[in-house]
Formats: structure tokens, C-alpha cells, sequence
């Protein structure tokens, strides 16, 4: 008997014991962010989120947060503007926004103060513009076809380099042109030379690529493929928009503080701005990659 | 030819010969030995046979209820059968040289006397009772656990047993010594069931009134069952009766159940079959303080006949179904739905040929398992995977030795389909066929000193992949109430089941083939002691050790999303399993525990950027490491009462900081349209530990008679003393999903004759 009620007892002990967990751990950081001042506008927003107890969708009601920039340089302070935005799956997003000039070389510091006074900031030098200069190609190097490009000034981050192709085909048997617009990342491929950055796009490389493209495409024909012209767009950013691994792949980055200059929170916030150039190489180079040219019997092979 | 093709023929040619210097013996008596009653086949029958100078030679039955003694120097002989329970039967046989006798004995129940000789059923049933890894158990087994239900399943017996992690009342995922779901592999009648766990975790595929008896290997199993890395649960269905019709019909708040069986053509054609549909949703739940969104049934049907005195023939078909909603719904997140279903069906002949003193057993059979997970009526994702599988299994008996050989084909191939919110579609499709041949002989040395040793090579034609040798070993001593076992060996397993493990309410598991040339791989070790210091007595321990090798898991990722893709992983499961049976008169019981303890190493290129380190080294979810069962099984009066009690220590689980969103800033963006994605700010994988499990059920049954119907009412309760288990915790929301409270049963089952 008295062992039964020792077990009774021991059970019951049991069935006191915990049943619930704390499944979160203390965090102070308020705020994750996402945005970025644009010299080349008038216009900056950032993206603020509240870092939540749950997953719950965004409310469109407003943030308990006040955002400002202060320009390091001269003291002045801007308060941003909330603003609601309706995604395409009917959530919302909050978009802080402010109206002024940002130029090159000045530093600001974003901050967002939370009303018990807990705030998140981060730091950003506006980068100054650059210029994107086409170069004479050396058609005479053998077995290649590169086109420089040339980025004047001193851009202190590249994080994106987009280089689109516009070409043409036709459908087999067809005389109809059909444009076709194919895409090629050259981040990272820039390299230093004394007057900025010297970025050599690849047409024998990607010609490879697009004439694959063209093959697995069933609407057009891998005879002609005509290179109309190149648009080569350039995202300059300030010194800290650089990947970590040198690429910006979401799957990596997605990890909260693997790519973040906030302080007391997570995201980024940066300056930057875009630069393009549209050109068509030399039909010598044109040529020399595999492309077709237009009124001609034939392109090299 | 290259190295590992010749390999394979030389395994091939040394079974061959194995069987042609069986040929040479030329004395031999074999056959089935059935119960007279319904036909049945009795397994672990002693067979002894004594000659006239008092020189013995013995054997028992195999799960079909064959005997084989070979090698038998020609002279007259007792033949002497005994069984528990039954009459023991004898007859006294003259042995012409050259003769090959096949004597088929039907024995009939009410003895209970053992001759003074008794050799060692080859397989054995009991709690404790576990050599080198293996354990067999009975319907009796399941039925003396209380359940919501009059009869008895597989799945409530599982989770009685000390290397056995479930997630809770429901979920139907089983994680056995350190192994996955997907890493066990569960046959009956030699068909694959994948997913044969039922939504409710009380119920498996596998009620016990098919069930013949079940093998449960942790550890260390022989060449027949390669394929899988941790675990095989080998059932074999009854036959069915082939002198009368009988059946039984239950009702439960749970589910009910009807049952059939009978000549089709007495004493040689018999069918079984059996139905069984969820209650669950119109009666359990209306007076459980829960939903309970869950409807799951099975079917399995089975025909076995007696082609001639030396062969059976048997075809098997079962098929279930599962659908249901797991976790809890919020006002932003509208639960999904997760269903699958299971379909098998197989063939199975067994022949002793006159000419060839072998058993020789074919298989043949196709199985299929789909699920989906989605929205209901609309599943965003689903997998499925489907395949044949054939295989020749031959055993040749020696005086001293018992040669396994055999070959086998199989063809799975896995279908996927992954959509959904915040998943980017995925679709894909693989196929791994693949041959084998293997070479398993079991030695029986003196002084009770027994050794097996497997070898196995493996073909996967047309395909890249080089096919894997694999070797096994396991030694068993015995002598008079002593058993000391050990074991050692390579696994390996070319498809597996990926699932979300940072939520434990996704059941979604979509079935891949592993790359190319990186096959999962394990090794497992193992010793154990056993000892029956008392009659009513039985006492084991065994300590086992696994080492596992590029597994394949989804990649951590603070994305709130199922992603496909692959992270390796390495791991290593040790633990200590301690148990004890005690057999009286009047009561029955056992108690077990088991220590364990998982780890995995993952090596995801991303986590030297996230942790600092390559390798990243967590416990992962099913890692619990303490479990303690109790069973007590009583008869007071006319009343069977069984009680069950269990424990088991808290399990890992991810810790969050916090919810934010993620915008990729590759580049210069307009952030009044960029897109953006939800992001879970996670703790360091599984560094959080959920609290403790037990549940204390119990039930009470009583036997009547009215007519020729046999009734047995069953009143129970499940959490007698309604502890509040979690199941799972939702850390999106943090919200808790409890197992079930106490839960008051009633159950009644009809039985005819």
C-alpha cells in the first residue's frame, strides 16, 4: 500500500510538472528596415517593418515609429511620412518617404524611434555620380569579342550590373521580326583601372547563351540571331553595399545580420542610384561572336 | 566486367552452389504445420526428431509454419512436434536412402505439455525479448494494451517500445532509433506500405486481427530488407480460416471496424479481410474538448491457398487513407489541409520443390503512397511515389548451417509537385531501379554460439550510380537462461522522404532520390544481454550505436516556407534499452527504458556565413532522450484491466526572436513597389527543449457469450489523469496544440463463428 502511494504521488508530481514553453527569446532590436536615398531623385522611402511576436500579416494602421535623417554634414534633420501601400495579395506594407536633395559625398543617419525610446538607425554616404563611357573594342584580338565599357568616377560599390541584350529573330520559315530582350549579370566583373572601373562585356560568352535560349525557344529560329543594341545599366552604391559572399543571393542573405548596416535591427539602408548606356558594338565584333548581321549572307562562325 | 558486376556473380554462383551441394544430401523431411482449427500456419513449433539410439537432431517452424530437416542418415526415427497450447503429436517414420519426405502436420489446441526436449522457437515473442535488435510480437501483444478501440494495432504497441519516438496522440510519424520516418521500412506480406501510420496515432494499416505477427527490427537486419537505413517492420498477415466462416464487428467512439474471414474452398482457398472507418470526427469529437479534423480508414484483403501439399500461394491487397488538418487556425493563416492514401498489392509463393531440398519463397508486388497538403480541395503540393518490387528468396538447410540467398528487383519512382505560399513551384520526378543479389548463411556452432554473416551487392542499371556492397554479421550465444548478442553493418538508401522540420505539424513529406552517387548510407552496431533468472521472468538490455552518412534534409532557411532544397546532413544515434517482463498467473507486465541520444552534423555552404562555421551540429527533433513505459495487464473476476503509462523528456525545438519581412537590396530599389517576403528571425537551430510527455491510459474488458456471438465490452480512458501533452507548438504564432485530454472510451466488438 505504501508503495502505491508513493507511485500515486510520484505520479501526480509528474502530471504538476511543466506543460509549456517559452518559445521566444528576448530580442531588443525594434525595427527591420529596407531603403535607400537616390541622388538622382528627390524622392528616398524605406521600407519599415516592426520585428513581431508572431506572423501575422502587416496591419495598415500606423507604426508606432518616427523616421528621420539627419545630414552628418550640416545638422539638418527631415522627418520621413508614413505611407500605406496595398501589395497585389491585398497585404500592406508601410513605406516611409521624404522629399530632398541628396548629394554625393554627404552622409545621413536614419533613425527610427520607437515612442519607449528604442531605436534603430543606420548610416549612409551618398556616393557620387559616375559616367558610362563605351570604348573602341580591340577587334583584332583573336578569338575574342569584348566591349569595354567604361565607369568614370569612383563608385565605392557596384552591387549590380545588368547588361541586356535587344535582338532579333525570326520565326522558322517566317519574315516577321521577333525582338527578343535577354538579360546577363555582370555584377562583380568590373575591374579598377585609374580613371573608375573597366567592365568588358563578353559577346562570344554571351552568345553561347543566348544562342541556347534561342534553341530551347520553339517561336523562333537559331539562323538569324541580330544584336540590335546593348543596354548596360549599372546600380552605383554606397561602401557598404557589398555582399558577403559576393553575390546577392537571397537564399544566403535571407538570414537575419548576414547583410545589414542597421544598428539595433536588421535590413539595410544604403544610397545609390543607376546608371545606363545604350550602344551597339562594332559589326566587326558583332560578327566575330556569331551573331547574324542583317543584309549579309552569313555571320562567323 | 568490372570488379563489382563479378562480385555480384560470384555471390550468385556460391548460392548456386550452395544449393547443388544441398543436392547431395540425400535424406530430408520437411513441411507446413498448421492448426487444425481454421488451417493456420503455427510459428516457432519444436520439431524434434530421435533416432532409435537416443541421437536427436531439431528444429522449429518459420513464420509460415515450415519445418526442414536435412541431412538425416537413413534409419527410423521419432518424429516429435510440441507447441504451447497444443497436443503434441509424434509419429515414427522409416528413412529410405535417397528419400525427401514432406509430411504436413496439423496439430489441434488444448495440450500444453512441452516434450523434455525443447529446442528454441526460431522466433520468440515477448517485451523483453529482443536478440541482436530484433524483436517479434503477437496480436496478443497489442491486444493487452489499452486503446480507444476493443481491438488491438501495430501503431499502440510501437509506441511502447523504448527506441521508438513518436511526435504524440496524432501525426502518424514514427522516428526509431535515431532514424526518420522515411528511413524505416514497413512490409506485409513483402509489399511496402510508406506512410502506413494513420493521422490518429492510436491506429496504423495494421489492426491486429490481420496480423500474424510482426518483426520489429532496430537494428541490424539481414540481407532481405536492404534498402532503408534505420528500421524494418516485417508483418505477416494470417491466412485466414479454412474450416469456417467467422468475422467480428466493433464500434468505438473512434472508429469502427468489421472483420471477415472463411473457406472460399475448405481446406484449400481461404479470404480475410478487413474494414476499418474513422468515428472520429461524428462521435470522439463532439464530447472531446477539442477538434479533432481527422478521418483516416483501411482496407486489407488477403486470399491464401494450397496450390499442393508442398506449396501456398497468397495475394495480398490493402489500401488506406488519411486526411486531416493539424496545427491551429489564426486569423491570418488559414490552416491546410494533409491527406494521403496507400495502395498495395503483392503476390507471394512459397514451395518446397520435391527435387530441391530448399524453401523457396517469389514476391511480387506494386505499391504506391500519395499525399498533398494544401488548402482543402485545392492541394498546392504533392508527391507520390510508386513502384514494383520482385524478389526470390531461397533458404537451403544443412545439419549445421542454414544458407539464405536470394535476388531481388525493385523500381520506385517518386513524383513532386511543390506549390504553394511562399514556395517557389517545383516539380520533379526520379527513378532509381535497381537489382540485387545476396548470400546470408547462419552457422549454429557449438556451445550454443550462433553466427549469421550477410553479403550483398547491388546493381542500379543504366544509371550512373555504382551499385553498393554491403556486409552484416550478428553472433548470438546462448546458454541455459543467458543470451548475449551482437551485431554489425552497412546500410544504404537511394530515396528518402523530405520533410519541414522546423514546424512539427507539417506532415508533408515529399518523397526524393538521392543525387547521384550519394546514397544515404549507415552503419549500425549493437550488443545485448538477455536472462530469464525465473520462470516468470525475462530481463534485456541492449546498447546500440549508428552511424549515419549523407542524409539528405531540407536546407535551413528563415524563409516560412517548405523548400526542396537539399542539405547534407551526417548523424549519430546511440542509446542504452533496458527492459523487463514479468509473466504470473494472474498478471502480466513490462517495463522499459531508453536512454538515446541523436545528432546531426549539416553542412549547408550558408552557415559559415550565418554561425561561423561549416558545419553546423544540432540535435534534431525526434532526439528525446529519455523514455520510460509501464504495462500492467490484470484479470479481477471475469474483468481484463490494462493500464499503460508513459514518459518521455522534452524535445528539441527552434527558439524565434522575432517576425519581420526581407526585401533582397540587390540593387537600386522602388520601395513603394519592391517585393518583399515574411522572415522568421530564428534562434540557433533546435536549442530549445519542449517539456516533458507522459500519459497514463487505461482499459477494462469483459467477455460475454449470447448465442453463438461472443461480445466484449471495453470502458477505458486515454490520459486518466488529462495531463496536457504537446503535440506541437506553432512558433509562427506561438500558439500550442495539445494531444488529447482525457478521453473517456466505450467500445463494444461481436464476434462470430
Amino acid at each position: 500500500m505504501k508503495h502505491m502511494v508513493s507511485a500515486l504521488a510520484a505520479l501526480l508530481l509528474l502530471a504538476a510538472c511543466r506543460e509549456t514553453v517559452n518559445t521566444r527569446l528576448d530580442i531588443d532590436q525594434p525595427f527591420s528596415l529596407f531603403g535607400m536615398m537616390n541622388p538622382k531623385s528627390d524622392t528616398h522611402a524605406v521600407r519599415l517593418f516592426e520585428i513581431k511576436s508572431n506572423i501575422a500579416l502587416v496591419r495598415p494602421e500606423p507604426l508606432d515609429a518616427i523616421v528621420s535623417t539627419t545630414n552628418l554634414d550640416t545638422g539638418v534633420r527631415t522627418i520621413w511620412e508614413d505611407s500605406v501601400v496595398t501589395l497585389e495579395d491585398g497585404d500592406y506594407r508601410h513605406v516611409f518617404w521624404a522629399v530632398f536633395e541628396a548629394n554625393g559625398g554627404e552622409t545621413y543617419r536614419l533613425e527610427v524611434l520607437r515612442s519607449d525610446g528604442a531605436t534603430t538607425a543606420a548610416v549612409t554616404t551618398v556616393p557620387h555620380p559616375v559616367v558610362l563611357e563605351p570604348l573602341e573594342p580591340d577587334t583584332l584580338r583573336p578569338a575574342e569579342a569584348l566591349m569595354p565599357l567604361l565607369i568614370r568616377g569612383s563608385p565605392p560599390a557596384l552591387p549590380r550590373i545588368d547588361v541586356e541584350y535587344i535582338l532579333v529573330g525570326f520565326s522558322e520559315g517566317g519574315s516577321n521580326p521577333i525582338f527578343k530582350p535577354l538579360l546577363f549579370n555582370y555584377v562583380g566583373e568590373p575591374s579598377p583601372v585609374p580613371d573608375g572601373f573597366l567592365l568588358e562585356v563578353d559577346l562570344i560568352r554571351d552568345y553561347n547563351e543566348i544562342y541556347r535560349a534561342f534553341n530551347e525557344d520553339n517561336s523562333v529560329t537559331t539562323d538569324i540571331i541580330d544584336l540590335r543594341q546593348i543596354n548596360v545599366t549599372v546600380h552605383v552604391g554606397d561602401q557598404s553595399w557589398v555582399s558577403p559572399i559576393g553575390v546577392f543571393d537571397p537564399d544566403y542573405l535571407v538570414e537575419p545580420g548576414s547583410f545589414s548596416n542597421v544598428e539595433n535591427g536588421f535590413g539595410y539602408f544604403g544610397s545609390g542610384f543607376t546608371e545606363s548606356v545604350t550602344f551597339r558594338p562594332p559589326l566587326a565584333l558583332i560578327r566575330r561572336a556569331g551573331f547574324y548581321v542583317l543584309g549579309e549572307s552569313g555571320a562567323e562562325s | 566486367m568490372t570488379a563489382h558486376s563479378r562480385f555480384a556473380l560470384a555471390l550468385w554462383v556460391a548460392a548456386l552452389l550452395s544449393s547443388q551441394i544441398t543436392l547431395a544430401q540425400t535424406v530430408s523431411i520437411r513441411g507446413f504445420i498448421t492448426d487444425a482449427a481454421d488451417g493456420e500456419g503455427l510459428v516457432g513449433v519444436n520439431v524434434i526428431l530421435e533416432s532409435l539410439n537416443g541421437d536427436l537432431r531439431g528444429g522449429s517452424t518459420n513464420s509460415d509454419g515450415i519445418y526442414n530437416l536435412t541431412r538425416i542418415v537413413p534409419a527410423t526415427y521419432i518424429l516429435r512436434v510440441s507447441y504451447v497450447g497444443y497436443t503434441s503429436w509424434s509419429d515414427t517414420l522409416i528413412f529410405r536412402s535417397g528419400q525427401r519426405l514432406t509430411l504436413n502436420i496439423e496439430l489441434t489446441a488444448g495440450g500444453a505439455e512441452l516434450g523434455e526436449i525443447t529446442v528454441e522457437a526460431a522466433t520468440e515473442t515477448g517485451a523483453a525479448r529482443v536478440t541482436a535488435g530484433l524483436q517479434t510480437i503477437t496480436p496478443k501483444d497489442m491486444d493487452l494494451l489499452p486503446t480507444p478501440d476493443v481491438s488491438g494495432d501495430l501503431a499502440s504497441y510501437l509506441t511502447t517500445l523504448p527506441g521508438v519516438v513518436s511526435l504524440g496522440d496524432r501525426g502518424g510519424q514514427y522516428f526509431i532509433r535515431g532514424g526518420e520516418p522515411s528511413h524505416n521500412m514497413t512490409l506485409i506480406d513483402g509489399m511496402y506500405v510508406y506512410q502506413p501510420y494513420h493521422i490518429l496515432g492510436f491506429y496504423s494499416a495494421f489492426p491486429s486481427d490481420i496480423i500474424q505477427q510482426a518483426d520489429i527490427h532496430t537494428a541490424g537486419y539481414g540481407a532481405p530488407f536492404t534498402g532503408r537505413i534505420s528500421s524494418v517492420i516485417d508483418i505477416r498477415s494470417r491466412n485466414g480460416n479454412k474450416r469456417d466462416y467467422g468475422g467480428t464487428v466493433s464500434l468505438s467512439p473512434f472508429v469502427s471496424a468489421g472483420q471477415f474471414e472463411g473457406p472460399l474452398i475448405r481446406d484449400r482457398l481461404s479470404l480475410i479481410g478487413s474494414v476499418r472507418q474513422s468515428l472520429v470526427e461524428p462521435l470522439a469529437q463532439q464530447y472531446v474538448s477539442q477538434d479533432m479534423p481527422y478521418t483516416f480508414g483501411d482496407g486489407f484483403a488477403k486470399m491464401h491457398g494450397i496450390l499442393s501439399a508442398n506449396s501456398q500461394l497468397s495475394v495480398s491487397a490493402l489500401h488506406t487513407r488519411d486526411r486531416g488538418r493539424i496545427g491551429l487556425e489564426s486569423e491570418d493563416r488559414i490552416l491546410e489541409e494533409v491527406g494521403w492514401t496507400n495502395t498495395a498489392i503483392g503476390l507471394r509463393y512459397v514451395v518446397l520443390p520435391r527435387a530441391l531440398p530448399f524453401i523457396a519463397e517469389i514476391l511480387l508486388s506494386y505499391s504506391r503512397m500519395e499525399t498533398d497538403q494544401g488548402p482543402a480541395d485545392d492541394p498546392v503540393r504533392w508527391a507520390r511515389i510508386e513502384g514494383f518490387q520482385y524478389a526470390a528468396k531461397m533458404t537451403s538447410f544443412y545439419e549445421r548451417t542454414q544458407w539464405k540467398w536470394g535476388l531481388y528487383w525493385r523500381a520506385p519512382q517518386v513524383t513532386a509537385h511543390l506549390g504553394g505560399l511562399f514556395q517557389d513551384l517545383e516539380e520533379g520526378f526520379s527513378r532509381r531501379h535497381k537489382a540485387g543479389v545476396y548470400l546470408e548463411p547462419d552457422f549454429y556452432i557449438a556451445g550454443g554460439l550462433k553466427a549469421r554473416v550477410t553479403l550483398l551487392a547491388e546493381l542500379f542499371p543504366g544509371q550512373e550510380q555504382r551499385g553498393p556492397y554491403e556486409a552484416r554479421f550478428r553472433v548470438i550465444w546462448q546458454r541455459g537462461e543467458h543470451e548475449v548478442s551482437t551485431g554489425a553493418g552497412w546500410y544504404h538508401q537511394e530515396i528518402f522522404g523530405l520533410h519541414d522540420r522546423r514546424d512539427a505539424t507539417n506532415l508533408f513529406t515529399s518523397w526524393r532520390s538521392a543525387p547521384i552517387e550519394e546514397l544515404s548510407q549507415a552503419f549500425h552496431t549493437l550488443a545485448g544481454y538477455r536472462v530469464s533468472p525465473a520462470a516468470w521472468l525475462e530481463v534485456s538490455a541492449e546498447v546500440y550505436y549508428k552511424r549515419l552518412k549523407d542524409l539528405f534534409i531540407s536546407e535551413w532557411t528563415s524563409f516560412p516556407r517548405f523548400t526542396s532544397r537539399l542539405q547534407r546532413a551526417d548523424g549519430e544515434a546511440a542509446g542504452l534499452e533496458l527492459r523487463a517482463e514479468v509473466r504470473r498467473r494472474r498478471m502480466y507486465g513490462y517495463v522499459n527504458y531508453g536512454l538515446a541520444s541523436v545528432e546531426y552534423t549539416s553542412r549547408q555552404p550558408s552557415a559559415l556565413l550565418w554561425f561561423g562555421a561549416e558545419n553546423l551540429t544540432f540535435r534534431p527533433p525526434h532526439d528525446r532522450r529519455h523514455q520510460l513505459n509501464l504495462v500492467l495487464a490484470t484479470r479481477v473476476r471475469d474483468f481484463d484491466i490494462s493500464a499503460r503509462w508513459n514518459f518521455g523528456s522534452g524535445r528539441p525545438f527552434n527558439h524565434v526572436y522575432g517576425f519581420d519581412g526581407f526585401v533582397m537590396m540587390d540593387g537600386v530599389q522602388d520601395m513603394f513597389s519592391v517585393e518583399d517576403d515574411q522572415r522568421v528571425i530564428y534562434g540557433r537551430p533546435f536549442r530549445g527543449i519542449l517539456p516533458t510527455y507522459h500519459r497514463l491510459d487505461v482499459s477494462v474488458e469483459r467477455d460475454f457469450v449470447v448465442g453463438n456471438v461472443g461480445l466484449t465490452a471495453q470502458v477505458g480512458a486515454i490520459n486518466l489523469y488529462n495531463r496536457r501533452n504537446l503535440f506541437a507548438l506553432d512558433i509562427f504564432t506561438t500558439q500550442y496544440n495539445w494531444q488529447l485530454p482525457i478521453v473517456p472510451t466505450l467500445g463494444m466488438k461481436a464476434t462470430f463463428n
